[in-house]
């Protein structure tokens, strides 16, 4: 059930993005059990803040009306300052000066030596959160990435949103 | 496991496992360089990865943005 502040963005969405907007309205929430304690878990970073490699990835097409339904592979020792932010629907202040602000490598890296957590995955997974037209990320590349987390034995994700 | 910062569009989505921050967007664990905040945020929600018992849980963060 959306709510008349709901309505009225997805109106603004449609007059100005994309006629076909709708607002994802699921009837139930997926589950899957943590099946190890987290002291034994690995854990992915996933984000949809934008964030590239500048110096080896091209940008997300952060000004298409219709979004962008890729992601990029970013290695968790990618030095920060190779990153860039290509996302034009929020104020990028906070991330750009400080990445742990969405992908929080720095703190998840403590927490594996702390023994919080068993391990953190190698990659994170970038997205662009500005998607009126989230057809194809549904169906082929958020899937494309949730498989590969399985097969290589990642026990749960945690994802900050933009 | 995901942190959110619209709870209308979480209940709508209906993610397994939501920790709701009052946080604006580009700021989903705090700001920049306040690396108290962010983890304060990340321990509560791993809590909700851990505890969470059915699909669709929606904690809301105790964690408020520093002065």
């Amino acid at each position: 059930m959306l709510t008349s502040k709901l309505e009225i963005a997805q109106a603004r969405i449609r007059e100005h993005w994309y006629p076909g907007f709708a607002w994802l309205v699921n009837d139930s929430a997926p589950w899957a059990p943590l099946k190890k304690p987290l002291a034994e878990a690995t854990l992915a970073l996933l984000s949809t803040c934008g964030l590239y490699r500048m110096d080896t990835q091209v940008p997300f097409d952060a000004w298409n009306d219709l979004g962008d339904p890729s992601f990029r592979e970013i290695n968790v020792d990618t030095p920060p300052d190779r990153l860039r932010i290509a996302h034009a629907h929020y104020d990028h202040k906070h991330i750009a000066q400080d990445a742990d602000v969405s992908l929080p490598i720095t703190y998840f890296n403590q927490l594996v030596h702390q023994g919080v957590i068993s391990r953190l995955y190698p990659w994170a997974y970038s997205f662009m959160g500005f998607l009126p037209a989230p057809h194809r990320l549904m169906a082929e590349t958020a899937p494309q990435v949730a498989h590969r987390l399985a097969a290589d034995g990642v026990d749960a994700a945690f994802l900050t949103p933009c | 496991m995901c942190v959110v910062m619209n709870r209308e569009i979480t209940e709508n989505v209906k993610t397994p496992r939501s920790l709701f921050v009052r946080f604006s967007y580009g700021a989903p664990l705090g700001p920049a360089g306040h690396m108290e905040t962010h983890q304060a945020v990340i321990r509560e929600a791993l809590d909700v990865l851990v505890n969470a018992a059915r699909p669709g849980t929606i904690v809301e963060s105790d964690v408020e943005w520093p002065e």
